[in-house]
Formats: C-alpha cells, sequence, structure tokens
C-alpha cells in the first residue's frame, strides 16, 4: 500500500496545535480567578513564595511535577515544594535536597550552580538560572529554609547543630602543663554542649526560659545509667535570630555519654510561631507536643 | 589463549574504543522505537532489557554495527562487548552542542557543549539457570547514579511459562513509547523517562506477536517509598505485518492519587514510518483551589523517513494540555532532526526544536538548535 508523503506530512503538521493564548491565565497558567495571594514582586527575593513564583513553577515543574514527578521531587506549588524538598535524601546520600541553614550542603543549590556531586546542572537543558535566582535561593536556605509565616504547615524543628567545647582548668602556675595534670586529679576538665536550633518559622523566644528547658545528663561509668537533671545555672539560652535558637549547657563532666534536652514539654512551657502557632515538637502534624533530642558523647 | 587472557585482551579492547568514543562528538540511538517499528520487531529483539533501552543485545549490536550506519566496521561488536559467554558490557555517551534562546527579557540564550550523559551497561547471566543480572548506571555528567539494578529470571522457552520474565529491582516502568527524548512531552508529562526509574517487581509475557508487562513499584521514582501506598501498572503492544497498537496504564494510589493512560500505535510504508502516542493523565485534587482534579491531555505524533543507508530524518509535533478545565493554556513542541550514522557505533544528530508556550511564561517559550553526537556500543 503506497501513501503519499505529503499526506503523512500533512497528518503530522495538523497533529499539533498552536499554543494557548494564555488569556485570562497567571503566570503559573491557572485562571486569575483562581488567585487568592497577592502577586508577588517582580524581583525574586529569598523566600520560598518568591522563588517558587519566579524558579520552581516556571522552570522546574515542567518535569517536577505533574502525575509522576522527576525523581520524586514535586515543585508544583508551595506545598509540594516544602514537602519534596526540606530535610528530603537525595539521590546523592551525602546531601539533603535542602538542608536548612547551609546551602553549600544542599543537593538543590549544587544542583542549579553545576556542581560535579550533583550531576546534570539543572535546569535541564535550558539556560543556568540568573545570578539572583541562584543568590536567592542560597539565601533562603542559609537563613534556614523559612516557611512562609501563613503557611499551614506545622511549626518544626528543621535542624539541630551541636558542638562540643572542652574548658580546661584554670591555673596561675608558670608551668602549666605541670600544674594542669596535678590538677586534673582532682578537677577534671569540664564540657560545654552548644546545641543551635533552627525553626522553619519565626518564632518568639522572648518569653522562654532556661527553666523550661529540661536537660538530662547519663553517666557512661553507671551499668544503668540513670537521668541526671542538669541544673538550671548550667543552662543559658540565646536567641541568635527569630528562627534560631542556642542552647549551652556548661558544666559537664567528661564522664558523660549522652545528654537529653527537651523543649515544649506542655505542663511548662509551650513554643509558639510568631503567629501563635505552636511548635509541633512530637511530629504529629498536630500543634503542640514535646521535642526530645538526645546527644551521645 | 586461557580464558583469562581473553579477558584482558577483551577489556583492553574495549577499553581503547569507549576512550576514544568519547573524545569524539556522538550521540546516540538509546530506544528509538521507530526501528522497531521499521523492522516489525519489538524491543526485546535488540535490548537485554524487555522493555527497551540500555544495553543491546547481540541482534541489537549487529544491527547497530551494520545495518544502522552508511559505513559498517569490520569488528565484530557483539563479540568485543561478550567479556565472557555469561558477561556482557555496553556504553552510550552522549555530548552535545546546543544554541538556545528564549522569549524572556534577559539572559534568554544559552550556548556551549556539554557531557549531556554518559551510562555503562553489564549484563551477568547465571549459566543454565534463567538468572541474570542487570546493571546501568550513569557516569557523567556529576556523580554516578544508578538507573537500573535488577535480577531477571527468563522462564524457559518450552515450560508453561513460555519466554515470560520476572524482574525485581529498579528498572524503568514500561509505559508507551519509549523514545529516547526524556524532554517530549509524552515523557516528561508522565514522568515515565530514563530519568525516573521506580523500585519495584515486573512480570513480562512474550507471546509471538504479543507483549504484556504487568508491575508494581513504590510510585515515588527514585526516591525511598513514603507511604503505605504503590503505583500499578500494565502495558500490552500487539504487533501485525505492517503495523503496531498498544496502551498502558498506571495508578499511584498515593495520598494525592494519579492515573495515567495511553494508547499508541506505529506503522511502516516503505520508507517512512509514523508512530504515535496520546495520554489521558489525572491527577486527584490537585487543583488547589476548588479541590477538583487536574485532568491532562499528552500526544507525540513522529514522522521518520529513512533517506538512504545512514541517514533518518525526523520530524515530531507534539501538544500538552496540562489541565483540560482550563482554556488557552496548552503547549506544543515541533521538532525537525536530521540523524545521520556515518560509522559503526557513532551517531551525529543535528535537530531545532520550537516550544512553545503561554506568553507569560517567557522561559517556556525557545527554539533551540542542537548538535549532538551518540556513542554507542
Amino acid at each position: 500500500m503506497k501513501v503519499p508523503l505529503w499526506f503523512v506530512v500533512l497528518l503530522l503538521l495538523l497533529s499539533g496545535c498552536n499554543a494557548g493564548s494564555g488569556e485570562g491565565l497567571d503566570e503559573q497558567g491557572r485562571p486569575l480567578e483562581e488567585i487568592t495571594m497577592p502577586p508577588e514582586n517582580n524581583v525574586i527575593q529569598a523566600t520560598l513564595p518568591s522563588i517558587q513564583q519566579h524558579v520552581f513553577t516556571p522552570l522546574c515543574s515542567t518535569c517536577h511535577g505533574g502525575v509522576n514527578p522527576a525523581a520524586g521531587q514535586n515543585l508544583s506549588t508551595l506545598e509540594h515544594s516544602i514537602a519534596s524538598l526540606i530535610n528530603v535524601d537525595s539521590s546523592n546520600t551525602l546531601f539533603k535536597r535542602v538542608l536548612p541553614g547551609s546551602a553549600l550542603e544542599s543537593y538543590l543549590y549544587l544542583k542549579v550552580t553545576g556542581d560535579s556531586r550533583a550531576g546534570a546542572r539543572m535546569p535541564l537543558g535550558q539556560p543556568a538560572l540568573d545570578d539572583e535566582s541562584i543568590t536567592a535561593i542560597r539565601a533562603w536556605i542559609d537563613a534556614g529554609a523559612l516557611l512562609p509565616q501563613n503557611n499551614a504547615n506545622m511549626a518544626k524543628i528543621s535542624r539541630i547543630n551541636t558542638t562540643i567545647a572542652k574548658i580546661e582548668p584554670i591555673t596561675e602556675a608558670e608551668n602549666y602543663n605541670e600544674a594542669f595534670s596535678q590538677l586534673e586529679d582532682f578537677w577534671p576538665a569540664q564540657y560545654v554542649l552548644t546545641s543551635t536550633f533552627w525553626f522553619n518559622k519565626a518564632m518568639s523566644f522572648d518569653y522562654l526560659t532556661s527553666n523550661q528547658i529540661l536537660v538530662h545528663s547519663y553517666q557512661s561509668n553507671a551499668a544503668f545509667a540513670q537521668p541526671i537533671l542538669v541544673a538550671d545555672e548550667h543552662i543559658s539560652l540565646h536567641s541568635i535570630n527569630s528562627h534560631s535558637l542556642q542552647i549551652n549547657v556548661s558544666g559537664l563532666a567528661n564522664n558523660i555519654s549522652k545528654l537529653t534536652i527537651q523543649l515544649n514539654d506542655g505542663s511548662i512551657s509551650t513554643l509558639t510561631s510568631q503567629n501563635g502557632q505552636q511548635l509541633d515538637g512530637d511530629n504529629d502534624g498536630i500543634e503542640g507536643g514535646a521535642f526530645h533530642y538526645e546527644f551521645t558523647f | 589463549m586461557n580464558l583469562h587472557s581473553k579477558l584482558q585482551a577483551n577489556a583492553a579492547n574495549i577499553l581503547v574504543i569507549v576512550v576514544a568514543s568519547l573524545l569524539v562528538f556522538h550521540l546516540s540511538i538509546q530506544a528509538e522505537p521507530y526501528l522497531a517499528i521499521k523492522n516489525n520487531l519489538k524491543c526485546v529483539s535488540c535490548h537485554v532489557n524487555p522493555i527497551g533501552g540500555g544495553l543491546r543485545n547481540d541482534f541489537g549490536k549487529k544491527y547497530g554495527q551494520n545495518i544502522l550506519p552508511s559505513k559498517a566496521n569490520q569488528f565484530d561488536s557483539a563479540t568485543m562487548a561478550k567479556l565472557t559467554q555469561y558477561l556482557s558490557i555496553g556504553a552510550d555517551a552522549r555530548f552535545n552542542a546546543n544554541l538556545q534562546k528564549n522569549e524572556a527579557q534577559t539572559n534568554n540564550t544559552s550556548k556551549g557543549f556539554a557531557v549531556d550523559s554518559a551510562q555503562l551497561y553489564l549484563h551477568f547471566m547465571i549459566p543454565n539457570t534463567g538468572l541474570s543480572f542487570y546493571f546501568d548506571e550513569q557516569v557523567a555528567p556529576g556523580s554516578a547514579i544508578n538507573r537500573e539494578a535488577f535480577v531477571m529470571y527468563n522462564f524457559a522457552e518450552n515450560s508453561a511459562l513460555n519466554s515470560n520474565y520476572i524482574k525485581a529491582g529498579k528498572l524503568y516502568i514500561p509505559y508507551g513509547l519509549r523514545i529516547e527524548d526524556d524532554s517530549a512531552f509524552i515523557r516528561q508529562a508522565t514522568g515515565m523517562n530514563f530519568d525516573n526509574s521506580d523500585s519495584g517487581i515486573e512480570y513480562g509475557i512474550n507471546l509471538k506477536q504479543t507483549s504484556i508487562n504487568l508491575y508494581i513499584t513504590n510510585g515515588t521514582s527514585q526516591a525511598t517509598n513514603n507511604d503505605d501506598n504503590l503505583l500499578y501498572g500494565a502495558r500490552i503492544e500487539q504487533l501485525f505485518s505492517q503495523f503496531r497498537i498498544g496502551a498502558s496504564a498506571a495508578l499511584n494510589d498515593s495520598t494525592q492519587a494519579t492515573k495515567l493512560f495511553n494508547i499508541f500505535a506505529g506503522v511502516q510504508f516503505g520508507n517512512v514510518g509514523l508512530l504515535g502516542e496520546v495520554d489521558y493523565l489525572t491527577i486527584e485534587a490537585a487543583n488547589t483551589s476548588t479541590k477538583q482534579d487536574i485532568n491532562q491531555l499528552v500526544s507525540l505524533l513522529e514522522l521518520n523517513y529513512q533517506w538512504r543507508k545512514g541517514w533518518n530524518f525526523k520530524l515530531t509535533a507534539e501538544y500538552f494540555d496540562p489541565d483540560s478545565n482550563v482554556d488557552e493554556n496548552e503547549q506544543t513542541r515541533y521538532s525537525f532532526i536530521s540523524e545521520y550514522t556515518p560509522l559503526s557505533n557513532m551517531q551525529l544528530r543535528l535537530g531545532l526544536r520550537v516550544k512553545q508556550d503561554i506568553p507569560q511564561v517567557p522561559e517556556q517559550n525557545y527554539d533551540v538548535i542542537f548538535l549532538q553526537s551518540h556513542f554507542y556500543f
């Protein structure tokens, strides 16, 4: 059976149509009457809604959206982006897709900057993101990957960073090493633990005091270690900014094997966002619940 | 020559070829349904993976060496790729030169060279058992990413389950036409592409003119399953003398359920091949405003014309309606691609693509010219 080539070509050309005119639609291709949020500024900001509007929706969601998003990562809406990015494992097991507080350890940032550890640069097959967009993404992550205050997602702790510092005994002896070795026998070195808690929303730390935080230590030389409540005077709080809180625990002996910190215990005090939303400490999707953090020495 | 020496000699030859080929321009046929339609064959005729893509089997290697190119090399690539009777390897590598311009007011042009992708394949068969292990690793650009890694069991030809197979592991999902271009609407909107394999189990039924695939996977692409729900699906393809027709369906019963359905077909008239696919997709309650389902329509029509040996011209028209309840939001894409295979194991492609979206998204309205070289082995 012979079919003229022109006929097939005609079929082919007729199969496609023109793209939509976009009349009555916003820049996400949605009807204007559906829009409930005010339009964002035309210049990209270091906020998730702005990055969503300027980068994720127009560029990324082409592949990372729809019925089967590429790499299981849906960036088509703000809610999907939150669920797909923040503290979610990436295909490179060394990285989270977004690690709040550290863009350089976030796969998303590595992807859009073309870092060789992250494979092909995104957006795939398209021009690289402009400097303003990359800067906004980095600033958003470095600032803690905050969610919009009015977002329905629970206020949560998104990242904890802990360091230990050794405090040497103080002596005025000229031979420091000799004095130190003598002192250490009856005055062992002490440790200070500093934990920084990152929150996904701006919080109210104004009325938070050290006695509202429960810190327990466990001694390593005990056969069945019992928790010992760390006294208030060894706990100090420092609000770094509206969404990160530093807790210092001092006077820790060198035989401690484990330390636990408990925040948001409803019987003592609760932490709330600046919008009055209680911290979802137990991560059950409902406001409230204590948050337990355990650090092993 | 003992086995060890033979292995060393083969490995050295293959390494030289792979490295040399990576140094020149190339672009490849990762999976080209038009070739299957042209020759009235199933995917499994040329590929180790029964659903196509990746490592070619002996026939696929011989086809790529002798029939596809203008000029065939003298060496036997099928023999070279067999390190032993039970262990074979393969590779694909694509290098691109692109010039793209979109309608944004700033930062609207990109041009340059890039290693598009490079894959290494390994297929290890346990003698006389029907059991084999298949591995597909993308090694460039950037860090290595596993695309497929599965164990497959082929039932004996004369058994009750004649030539059927079952495989488990990380695998491509059998869905529609497995065209090479992952950026095509039918592959992009459905997410059923080479960058989106999933972990699960697939059962394949191979009848003389019919292929049926049934599968269950996580439904989360390359990520770990994050809920109790899975992706269920099936694909069927029936071959006739000069044409074929098929259909696929998939259901991901997750928190936001998605349903995918398509029909596809291919026909060959002399040197002209025509293939097409239409997909209808449903995302449950995806409209954030009305909470209604979003229904999407995607189509592809592709015409291939073999001008002479080693030359193929491809014309494609694509259509994507991202929400059938919304007017004037459609997208189109047209491509013209000339494919030239001057030598065995190397193909050059020169293409022009025009993508059209609504004016509100200037970044998605673009024209691109590309030159690709594809090394395949």
